[in-house]
């Protein structure tokens, strides 16, 4: 039997234009959107990998992983900070922590799918699979170039011949659709960053010509923080690029290392055993140092800056820093001087859901020395890791969001309606 | 409504497959039940097409409606403002709840798979029609459009984990001063 993988709509679109359909016994995806679109628009029945994971597969594996994949973070930590201090007299942080949200939620997307298609390929008898286009994700993540390693290991182990066509602009409509989305995305990028560039510009000349006694920082984005009237609190907002958007090396005010001077180094990987791909997932993480150290030395040397300068006592964040940026690195830093970070809720299902306590605990309470929460919150973490810091204190202050909303009279304007379903 | 994303998505979401196809099982019936229906997207979604094909299943089913209104030009805390529904569906637990549950309305929720601790449930269950599983929760939206649900207007969820009574904003300043 042979079967096509199809990654997204367009893909579907484009394969059947190519009378790539035709060739194949079974037809595949990883998007169940796909796999609705292939049925109800192109009248082709696609299986959707989804539907061989067990019903609880995805909970559970988040859950045997989770404390797994953390420790691999803080072994790397703790085999390279010497290598990642970036000057004299910084303490030691987490550098590899600062992947504890996004690599671990794709490295476990990417053990789902290495189990789906194992039990796809052994129940329906396939001997050859062909991937159309690619495993590209919509937004690219750090794990997602190991999508492509994986489907080729899989397919080897199961021995089923493997090839992946990539789409030929075969139409002018497609050619130029192609040349447009080329030429989109680069927009965007370029839009991304030079919106980012202006936001650091912004921050460095405040930084140096603030003239307000003691602010306080304030990480960018600040979600219900928007809604507080600051009274005499003085706000200095610091932004962070989001994955993908970096600051060229040369356009750096300070010197700073430069890529090539981070050299690689190794966790002992029989300690993870259980863990797959742990080699592979290991050295993207200390790829990507190797390719932004520059930008957290620049934002640790810009925090020593500001703190000393300014004599900056509270630093609060209104969303975790758990996103891949200096973020997390520069939050410990500030802790380890002395500055009292204060975290903020942002959104539902803190403290009210079983399991979920571990997991705010490792994106939230860890970075922070008080967490403002909508409500009172007994930690119930089955897991905690040892990053060296304290959880935070808890404080009930209540939504800020939800409060700013109530003071507001309700319109009588609007059409009353009988469901809402967002 | 909840992205129905890919197999790469790692979080402890529920299977993407059955998100979408329980999504798809709700519009249909909400766009054949004959009450007056707004399908609330994430504010500006409907413009990102490529986003829509990939991160939300059910963006082919939605285009379509005839009956249903959709409206992506709100947030939902704008959206229960200006529509004054008489009943939120949630069928996924997330900030949506916490937007939802000071406002005058009934809300139906499908939580599974998440499990609220035993005395947040005690709370949640005096203010929201909970229903463990979807054809529960299929029967809690006939029950409501037929009138024979009650109104639950507890505030204790609300007061205890949401919001608690007195100054918000002072109690925030007085931490970051």
């Amino acid at each position: 039997m042979k079967a096509l993988l199809i990654g997204s709509v367009s893909a579907a679109q484009n394969a059947l234009e190519d009378g790539l359909i035709s060739n194949y016994d079974q037809y595949l995806t990883y998007v169940p959107g796909t796999a609705h679109y292939c049925r109800t628009q192109l009248g082709i029945e696609c299986t959707d990998l989804n539907s061989y994971l067990t019903l609880n597969q995805q909970t559970e594996t988040f859950l045997h992983i989770f404390p797994l994949f953390t420790e691999m973070l803080l072994d790397l930590d703790n085999t390279n900070v010497s290598v990642l201090k970036s000057f004299g007299s910084i303490p030691e942080l987490n550098w590899y922590y600062t992947f504890r949200r996004d690599a671990t939620f794709g490295y476990v997307g990417l053990l789902l799918f290495d189990s789906a298609l194992r039990r796809y390929l052994a129940a329906n008898q396939i001997n050859h699979l062909s991937l159309y286009d690619s495993l590209a994700p919509f937004k690219p993540t750090i794990l997602s170039d190991l999508r492509l390693m994986i489907l080729r290991h899989v397919t080897a182990a199961a021995f089923v011949t493997f090839e992946a066509h990539h789409q030929k602009p075969t139409t002018i409509r497609r050619a130029i659709n192609a040349a447009l989305a080329k030429w989109l995305s680069r927009a965007k990028h370029i839009h991304t960053s030079l919106k980012y560039y202006g936001k650091l510009i912004r921050f460095i000349l405040q930084a140096h010509f603030f003239t307000k006694a003691s602010p306080a920082i304030f990480f960018d984005h600040l979600y219900e923080l928007n809604y507080l009237p600051l009274g005499s609190v003085h706000k200095l907002s610091v932004p962070f690029a989001e994955f993908g958007t970096h600051i060229p090396a040369w356009l750096s005010p300070v010197k700073l290392r430069l890529p090539h001077q981070i050299p690689s180094s190794s966790i002992d990987l029989q300690k993870h055993s259980e863990l797959p791909y742990a080699k592979q997932v290991a050295d993207v993480l200390t790829n990507f140092f190797r390719d932004h150290i520059y930008e957290y030395d620049a934002a640790l040397k810009y925090t020593k800056f500001l703190v000393e300068k300014h004599k900056i006592k509270i630093a609060v964040w209104g969303n975790s820093p758990c996103e891949i940026s200096p973020r997390s690195v520069v939050i410990d830093y500030l802790r380890r001087l002395g500055v009292c970070v204060i975290g903020v809720q942002h959104g539902g299902d803190y403290g009210t859901l079983e399991l979920y306590d571990t997991v705010h605990c490792q994106l939230d309470y860890l970075s922070c020395d008080k967490f403002l929460g909508y409500g009172s919150i007994n930690l119930e973490a089955f897991y905690i890791p040892d990053t060296g810091f304290q959880t935070a204190s808890m404080i009930a202050t209540g939504s800020i969001k939800n409060y700013a909303i109530s003071q507001i009279s309700p319109t009588t304007k609007g059409c009353p309606l009988t469901c809402c379903f967002p | 409504m909840n992205f129905s994303c890919d197999i790469f998505n790692g979080d402890m979401f529920p299977r993407a497959d059955l998100v979408l196809e329980r999504q798809l099982r709700i519009i249909n019936f909400l766009e054949t039940c004959g009450a007056s229906v707004v399908i609330k997207l994430f504010k500006g979604s409907l413009k990102n097409r490529p986003w829509n094909e990939n991160m939300f299943g059910s963006f082919h089913a939605i285009k379509n409606l005839r009956h249903c209104a959709v409206n992506d030009e709100l947030t939902l805390d704008e959206a229960l403002l200006h529509y004054h529904p008489k009943l939120v569906i949630l069928e996924n637990l997330g900030t949506p709840l916490s937007d939802s549950v000071f406002h005058d309305v009934e809300i139906i929720l499908f939580s599974d798979p998440f499990r609220f601790k035993p005395h947040v449930r005690t709370l949640v269950e005096k203010r929201v029609h909970l229903a463990d599983t979807f054809e529960d929760f299929m029967k809690l939206i006939l029950c409501f459009l037929k009138g024979d649900l009650p109104t639950l207007r507890n505030s204790e969820f609300y007061e205890t984990h949401i919001c608690p009574p007195g100054n918000v904003f002072d109690r925030v300043l007085e931490q970051l001063r």
